[in-house]
Parts: structure tokens; sequence; C-alpha cells
């Protein structure tokens, strides 16, 4: 028998909710096949349930606990998060709640030897940064789901076995009221870092485990700094360490440390000397004041990814598939790009829209962004947590430097999550058209925000499903462009269509018409009269050409479904 | 039997080798020896963003290593 911790979690600033166990049929004896299992009501499973639901495919949503996270863990979003989070139609409540930034100023001995200002351009609609603590994350994506009808979300239920065949795969599910098999099409496992289906099947991550711990500490208190992310290398009371500091929502700040070398976490936790820690923060960011602590924990940094993602009929998503380091908020960030690659293709596929086979360009773009993401996490991590004497040696070199000299003070900035370019995917098509383009986005790149006017971004005007982005001119589209949009109109996958145009048309078909009179998205887009870019559900390009044709359109919707 | 090395080249003039060579001398001298790990360190960052080709760094970086013992 599973029982949750039924009293809610202590916290100095959140109210958790209970939400409790509710008796499914399975219990009854009741048997019936999903289509889609959820393990794991994080944020990235949330996120996976909310999508597949947009697209118009059920779930069951299995969560061991009976509230939202323990701690405020993943604090950062990235502008890439808000925008996925936007298309799920969630967006509102972060910004509302959430803080946004896009500063972060580095310290050594006292002095400021760093200022990194994060691109922001003027056509993004969110700052590069957001903070916020991930029970409002989940909170939010949960009060989403809820008002949802193809959501089953099953609190207090967590996975004990799982076999699977070729037709699906039977999870045995441990209830406080018992246990009962659960049998689906497909399973999607988003229980994070400690995967319970990732040992369930024997799986294991490829990469490295970096030595040292950090410890990271939630305390309110009345800082009076602004948004921006701080960081004190080798400060006096923790030499050769380094210290992270980021506001967040309620008042409450998170403070992030590396311990010295071969002190263990239990010790790192210890109360006294967690506090006396905090007390030497404070001093040395000149702000003396009284705090509380909320929560504190002890984190380690590792570059593992599993090399399949899609291991038969389960879909991994999140920490469960790959645990990055928090530098350069890697974790959520990340996850939140596996949901939102994984949800359109998943619905596709199990609405037998598209064959099976369409994961496998699942696994291989997001198994190569985790790889990127190893490659580049793992070059700031080896800089902010030294793995060896000689690495240590090479870090001390640079920080002396910033000091007197500019030449590599760009290494005291690790990289920042990013939305990847999936430039060799299975999905792209025609790329000669693609070479044909001077500028705009490339094969398989994010399609770009668009500022449109006063609080109107291009974003906001995007559906669910595909979309056709098609570029006329004064005179609306020539027969060809008119050809396209009816060939979109009448695709086997929802494809809507937006049409830029110079000035106000009318009688031309689209969902959507974009009078472009400055002519600033056709330029973001390098796009003439007659030029289409093809988009896919997870806002990614999958074709472009300068001048569409309706047979192309049909043969990249058909690839990017998978069927070629 | 010795394995065959790459050298890498001779881009000084001796007398120019000379006055380097006096030069690096004094300063890993002036240097208290508690720092002369991470004052080479610096001089080989410093250096090699100089020298502008991370091809020829490593080269250097390969030649150092050998014979140390």
């Amino acid at each position: 028998m599973h029982y949750p911790e039924a009293q809610p979690r202590p916290s100095i600033f959140y109210d958790y909710r209970i939400h409790p166990f509710t008796r499914p049929p399975e219990l009854a004896g009741a048997a019936s096949t999903a289509p889609v299992v959820i393990v794991g009501a994080g944020p990235i499973g949330m996120l996976t349930a909310l999508n597949l639901a947009r697209f118009g495919v059920a779930s069951i949503l299995l969560e061991a606990e009976l509230q939202v996270s323990n701690g405020s863990r993943a604090i950062v979003l990235t502008r890439r998060s808000m925008e996925i989070l936007q298309q799920a139609g969630v967006a509102a409540p972060f910004l509302a709640k959430g803080l946004q930034w896009s500063r972060g100023r580095s310290f050594y001995r006292g002095r400021e030897v760093y200022q990194m200002e994060m691109p922001h351009d003027p056509d993004d609609r969110f700052l590069p940064g957001l903070n916020i603590q991930q029970q409002y994350i989940e909170e939010f994506l949960v009060d989403a789901i809820a008002a949802t009808e193809l959501v089953d979300f099953r609190w207090g239920s967590i996975v004990t076995g799982l076999a699977q065949d070729n037709q699906g795969v039977t999870l045995r599910v441990d209830t406080p009221e018992g246990e009962y098999d659960l049998r689906s099409d497909w399973v999607v496992a988003a229980d994070g870092g400690r995967s319970a289906i990732r040992r369930l099947m024997g799986l294991r991550m490829e990469g490295r485990s970096y030595p040292g711990s950090f410890v990271i500490a939630d305390i309110r208190a009345d800082l009076g700094l602004p948004t921006e992310r701080l960081c004190f290398f080798d400060p006096a009371w923790n030499p050769g360490n380094n210290v992270l500091v980021h506001r967040e929502p309620d008042g409450i700040w998170r403070l992030d440390f590396r311990l010295p070398d071969g002190e263990t976490a239990e010790a790192a936790l210890d109360p006294a000397l967690l506090a006396q820690r905090i007390e030497a923060i404070l001093d040395m960011i000149g702000r003396k004041v009284p705090w509380e602590l909320d929560w504190a924990t002890v984190y380690s940094a590792n570059t593992l990814t599993l090399p399949d993602y899609v291991p038969g009929r389960v879909a991994f998503v999140g920490d469960a598939a790959h645990l990055l380091p928090i530098f350069g908020v890697r974790g959520a960030n990340t996850g939140f790009q596996d949901a939102d690659a994984l949800a359109w293709r998943l619905a596709l596929v199990a609405r037998g829209a598209a064959p099976a086979t369409l994961l496998r360009s699942y696994s291989e773009e997001r198994v190569q962004a985790a790889r990127e993401i190893c490659d580049e996490a793992g070059k700031s991590t080896r800089f902010m947590s030294p793995p060896s004497t000689g690495f240590r040696q090479m870090r001390d070199a640079v920080l002396s430097f910033t000091l007197s000299e500019n030449f590599c003070k760009e290494l005291l900035h690790w990289r920042t999550s990013r939305a990847h370019t999936y430039e060799h995917s299975a999905l792209n098509a025609f790329p000669d058209h693609d070479q044909a383009f001077a500028g705009g986005m490339p094969l398989g790149a994010p399609l770009r925000n668009i500022r449109l006017g006063e609080d109107d971004y291009l974003y906001d005007h995007l559906g669910s499903g595909f979309h056709l982005l098609a570029f006329a001119g004064a005179e609306g589209p020539d027969e060809a462009l008119d050809d396209t949009l009816r060939a979109a109109a009448e695709a086997p996958v929802p494809v809507r269509r937006i049409l830029v145009v110079p000035q106000a048309l009318v009688g031309v078909e689209a969902e959507e018409i974009l009078v472009d009179d400055t002519g600033h998205i056709a330029r973001k887009f390098a796009a003439r009269a007659g030029a289409a870019y093809l988009i896919r559900p997870d806002t990614h390009v999958s074709a472009r050409w300068p001048q569409a044709t309706a047979a192309m359109l049909r043969e990249a919707i058909a690839i990017a479904c998978g069927h070629a | 039997m010795r394995e065959k090395v790459t050298m890498i080249p001779k881009i000084l003039t001796t007398a120019q080798l000379e006055t380097v060579y006096d030069l690096l001398a004094e300063a890993l001298d002036a240097v208290p020896e508690t720092q002369r790990l991470l004052y080479l360190a610096k001089l080989s960052l410093a250096l090699a963003n100089l020298v502008g080709d991370p091809g020829k760094v490593a080269s250097a970086v390969v030649a150092s290593q050998r014979d140390l013992a």
C-alpha cells in the first residue's frame, strides 16, 4: 500500500493544498486501455498532459504525492519556456506572479568584474528570464489541467511495475486503497531525476557526474535588490567556491553555494552551520537583515542522458530522460522543450494520424539537444565547479585576470538554455528551397516572435497544430500561393493559415490575416510575395519555400508527420 | 628507443630567446612560490590569447609535457 504524505508540507510563503486520492474504476475491477498514461505530475508531465489535451488526446496522469513540489526547485523559466507556456494557453498567471529579468552581475574580491546582459530583441514578448517557484509553476498547471476534460489526474498513485509488449504497456499502480493494473497504448515517463520507470526498465544514462556538492537555501529577507542574477566567486567565507543569489516572488531569495570539498550533504544542512553560512552570505552582499529559512537542499552537477528517449512504447521527458547541470537553467527549461516536442507527435500517433515511427524523430531531436547541452553546460560546470586541480588552477587564472584584463571575462558567463535548432531533423523538407532564402529562420529553427504592435506579437496569433505562414503581395495571393493555401485547408492534419499581406485585403481565405504595412514581418522571414513557411505544432520550421506550391506543401506535411 | 616527435618550429632568434629566457626567469623569481602556479597559468592563458591560434597552443601544450621527469 502506498501512503503519500497527507499533511501539507511546511513553508513560510506557500500554502500547500492536499489533492485527495480518488478511487479509479480500475480498483473496482474495470479494465480499459487508455491512449496515454503520463507518470509524474511535475511541470514536464503536466505540460505534456495539457498539450495532449490541446491536440484532443485524453491521458491519465499519475502522481505519487498529494501535493505540489517540495520546495522552490526550478526557479528560472527562459523566454522559450514562456513561449511554450503561452502556446499551451497558460502564460498569464506566470507573468502575473513571476519576476522577469535580463541581467547578471559577477563579483570577485569585492569588485564587480562582469555584467551579463542576456540578449533581448524588441520583437520578443518575454524577457530572457522569469523567476518563479516550482510550487507556483505546478499550481498553475494543475489549475489549467482542471479546466480541461481530457486529463484524468490521479494523485497519490505510484508506479511499481511495468511490462510492455507490441500493443501497449501495463503499469502496476499502488495507491492508498490498493494496487491495480493500468493498460495503455503509450506511457510518458515524466517521473523526474530518480525515475522509477527508468529503473523498472533497467535503462542507463550516458555521460558523467561532477564532483562537488551545492546547497540551495530559500530565505525570506528584505534585501531590497533588483531582479538580477548575482554571482560571487571565491568569497572570503567560502574560499575557492562560489555563491549565486536569485530573487523569487513573495520576498524569497535563493542562495546557492558550493560546499567545501569532502563535506557531506548531511553536514551542510545542519541548521547551525547553514545559518552561519547564510549570515556570511548576507554579510558578503552588504545586507545584514533578519531572515527566515523556507527550504534547503543539496544538489550536484551531472551531464547525463539516456541514449534513446522512446524505448518501445514508453517516451521519456525531462529529468527522467536526462540530468543536466543547473548552470544555464537547463533542467525544467529543457524539459519544457521535450514536452513541447513530444506532445504533438504522440497526439498524432495516438489518434492514428501518423505512424509510430514519428516518435523516432522526437528521440533523435531531443537526444541531440541533450548532448549539445551536456557539451555546453559541461564547460560551464567545469568553470563553476572545477572537477580537478588543473581546472581549478585555470579558473583561478581567469578570475585573477578579470580584475585587470577583459580578454577572458566571457568565461564568467555560462550559456543559458535556449531553443534548439533541429537542423538535422528527419522531419525537415526541401533543404534546397531553404537554402534559397537570404536570412529568416532556417529549417528546424524555432519560429521567431515578431512584435506586431502594442501588446501584440506573432505568437499571440498562433493556434494549435501546424501553421502555414504565407506571404502575399499587394494584389493578394497569386495562383500558386492560392493553391497552397487551399492545400493547407484540405491537409489530413489541421494546418492554420496565417497570411501576411502588405495592405488590407478582402475576399482572401485564411484563419489569420496580418497586415504588414511596414514590411517588418516579411523582412524578419526574408520573404517575398509567394513565399511560405510550414511551422510544426511545436513552432519549429519544417519547410520553407521562396515560391510555395500546393504539391510541395502536401509533401512537406507528409514528411513532418513521419510518412516519408 | 625514443618515439619520434613533431617538434615545434623555431620562430624567435636566439638573441630574442635569450631575452625572453631572462625575462621569464626573473618574473618567476619575483613571484612568491605559493603563487607561482597561478602565475604560470595566467601567463599561459595570456600567451595563448596573444598567439591567436588554438592549434599552436595545443602543440605547445604537448611539447612542454615531454620529458618532465
